[in-house]
């Protein structure tokens, strides 16, 4: 509604009127006839009003009031029908037009009826001219959900004027006493601030004070948020009471959330500690029982293996059962080699290592690598290449980071066909030392590539040969690579081979 | 009949109000709702055939967002402590309590509950800790404001406490 308002007017409105419940806004030339109109209509009239209404036909209180004889004319608490009261302010603006503010006022018309209802009863019961009702020093804060006691001694205090609606509610028998009571019998809370006033009246010039907030229950349960003010007026001393359970909605609402929070996080804490000490239970598990296997697996691998070296035996056998002992020993060669890894990678996964960092030349780290896969290249027709910026050294654990150089090597030789090549490179450079293998072998999609070492586990494909792996060789890489503080990414597209680049 | 005042202390949720409720109505809910300032009910119990007037001032539990005033524990014949059994660090906050509340009361005698009993297997708070406050000299009952366990008990405990 304002946005369609002079701006002159909104500031009249700001500045001089309260905000006033459902305005509407009028705007009439100097004879009364009805320009224009904003705000809810239907809440005062049973018909829209129309440009060029008479004013005083449609509000009958506006009878001869126009031309405005003043700048501004107020009429409070008009009845406008039977259950409908209104303000009514007017303004003489200075294009020579007029502005009626209509607002509603009943509920406050209302409390103020019933209050003058028992005010006139009582005069017309006692005779007496002097009414306490009405004898508040500070008007009649009632309506602000506000209860006003006189300060007599120390504990005893006597309730000044009309009485709000919750104290009636809550302790309907204060009501009924008009002498000095003990405020602090209806209000225990009271007993504490009584106290802390009796210091703070020593000790401080001050006016005002408050109490902290307490909580009142009624009947049926429903809570009354409290707050008392300690305020000296004349050398009187006045207590007043306020209700606040409007006013503390937000907080409450606030603080509420805040906490189940502040528990949810707490919860989820402790579902991440237990999680944790499941993962660790489990790494240990896998770690105890792969170690123990480690040697009835080499037994069998060993006694295969004798078999196998056997020239005799080997001589007497068919073809089939040689190649079943074949199988065996490769079979069992690849449970030996899933077993290590698995072995190594719940160590890494519990932390149980420690690294011993040593200086090691490139050089002399790239020949272990092409010595260890050596008969490898060789059977799948595969050139391995090596080249170096400078020849290191390089500090790290040689064992570990030989396993890294090894598990990568080991992927990229299996996802390259025959006839394909291996390069290892270490670049010194601007943006630091790396260390990459590439490969010309099949590739995978770059979005493949970018999430690699986000898992500690990855599925495993076969290679070019038929080649099966653990899964677990990148999960080692990983946690190897961050030992050492190093990071590690690939890059990759489908058919143009592979990058492992080790940032160091 | 005799009045005395017993202060509920502890961090927030750790079921304060949830034992006044369920000493006083014998009544419990699920549901938290957080308290704002003090609230005060109040029991009669007969203890050795002398009637005594309980006022239970539950007040708001301590943690960022509200402080307690010593000014509410003044006058109490005796304070309860309420840590939660499944958080560990509750203990903290009501022992910081506690030393407010023995200076502040003048050394009334005061009972730790360790609430929450009825999650017995989401405890976080181990014997250890208990015998560590037991060896001070404090004494410690594990209560259940859910099943009303050992909450009747610890109220006339500390009752018993206060008029020795």
């Amino acid at each position: 509604m304002f946005e369609s308002l002079p701006r002159h007017i909104i500031n009249y409105l700001l500045e001089k009127l309260p905000p006033y419940a459902r305005l509407l806004v009028l705007h009439s030339d100097m004879a009364g006839n009805l320009l224009a109109w904003h705000g809810p209509w239907e809440f005062y009239f049973d018909i829209p009003p129309q440009r060029g209404d008479k004013l005083s036909q449609i509000i009958p209180f506006l009878e001869g009031v126009f031309p405005l004889p003043e700048k501004t004319i107020e009429m409070p608490k008009l009845q406008l029908n039977e259950n409908k009261w209104v303000d009514i302010n007017i303004l003489k603006d200075t294009d020579e037009s007029q502005w009626i503010f209509i607002s509603d006022c009943t509920k406050e018309t209302l409390e103020l009826e019933s209050l003058l209802q028992r005010v006139n009863e009582k005069q017309l019961k006692t005779e007496s001219k002097h009414n306490e009702l009405l004898n508040n020093p500070f008007g009649q804060v009632q309506l602000f959900q506000v209860a006003t006691f006189e300060k007599y001694s120390k504990t005893l205090y006597r309730l000044c004027g009309e009485p709000p609606a919750w104290l009636n509610v809550l302790k309907p028998e204060i009501i009924k006493r008009f002498t000095a009571i003990q405020l602090s019998e209806y209000f225990p809370f009271l007993e504490i601030f009584d106290a802390e006033l009796a210091e703070l009246l020593k000790t401080n010039n001050r006016s005002f004070y408050n109490s902290g907030i307490w909580i009142e229950s009624d009947a049926e349960g429903k809570e009354y948020f409290l707050r008392a003010f300690m305020t000296l007026i004349d050398n009187k001393k006045y207590l007043l009471i306020r209700m606040l359970n409007e006013d503390l909605l937000g907080e409450q609402d606030t603080i509420q959330k805040a906490r189940e929070q502040q528990l949810a996080y707490e919860h989820m804490a402790k579902a991440k500690k237990k999680l944790q000490e499941l993962l660790d239970y489990k790494d240990k598990f896998v770690s105890i029982i792969t170690h123990d296997l480690r040697s009835p697996i080499a037994s069998v691998l060993g006694a295969t293996e004798m078999l196998i070296n056997d020239k005799e035996l080997i001589d007497q056998i068919d073809e089939f059962n040689k190649e079943i002992l074949i199988a065996m020993r490769e079979e069992m060669n690849r449970m030996l080699d899933y077993n290590d890894k698995l072995y190594h990678w719940s160590n890494l996964e519990l932390g149980n290592f420690e690294l011993e960092p040593e200086t090691i030349a490139i050089s002399e780290l790239l020949a272990i690598v092409e010595k260890t896969f050596q008969n490898k290249f060789i059977e799948k027709g595969i050139q391995f290449l090596s080249s170096y910026d400078e020849n290191g050294p390089l500090k790290v654990d040689i064992t570990l980071f030989l396993q890294v150089l090894n598990n990568l090597v080991g992927n990229a030789l299996k996802f390259t066909p025959e006839g394909g090549n291996i390069q290892i490179s270490y670049q010194q450079n601007e943006s630091g030392r790396h260390l990459v293998i590439s490969d010309s072998g099949t590739g995978m999609p770059e979005e493949k590539a970018a999430h690699l070492f986000d898992r500690s586990s990855q599925e495993s494909s076969l290679g070019t040969k038929g080649e099966k792996g653990s899964g677990l060789g990148l999960g080692i890489v990983k946690r190897i690579i961050d030992a050492h503080h190093f990071s590690i990414h690939a890059t990759s597209k489908p058919g143009k081979g592979t990058q492992m680049i080790i940032d160091m | 009949m005799i009045k005395k005042k017993i202060s509920m202390l502890g961090s927030f949720a750790v079921g304060k109000t949830s034992l006044v409720q369920q000493f006083v109505r014998s009544i419990f809910s699920e549901k938290y709702h957080t308290t704002i300032g003090v609230k005060i009910d109040q029991k009669i119990v007969h203890i050795n055939h002398i009637e005594i007037n309980l006022m239970l001032w539950d007040i708001h539990g301590e943690d960022d967002y509200q402080k307690v005033k010593p000014a509410y524990v003044m006058g109490s014949s005796g304070y309860f402590i309420v840590m939660d059994g499944t958080r560990r660090n509750t203990i903290e906050k009501g022992l910081e309590l506690q030393k407010m509340a023995e200076k502040v009361s003048g050394g009334a005698p005061f009972i730790i509950l360790i609430n929450k009993a009825d999650l017995a297997d989401e405890w976080e708070i181990t014997g250890e800790d208990i015998k560590t406050m037991e060896d001070s000299g404090m004494k410690v009952i594990k209560t259940s404001a859910k099943t009303g366990e050992q909450v009747e008990e610890a109220f006339y405990m500390l009752t018993q406490m206060m008029i020795k």
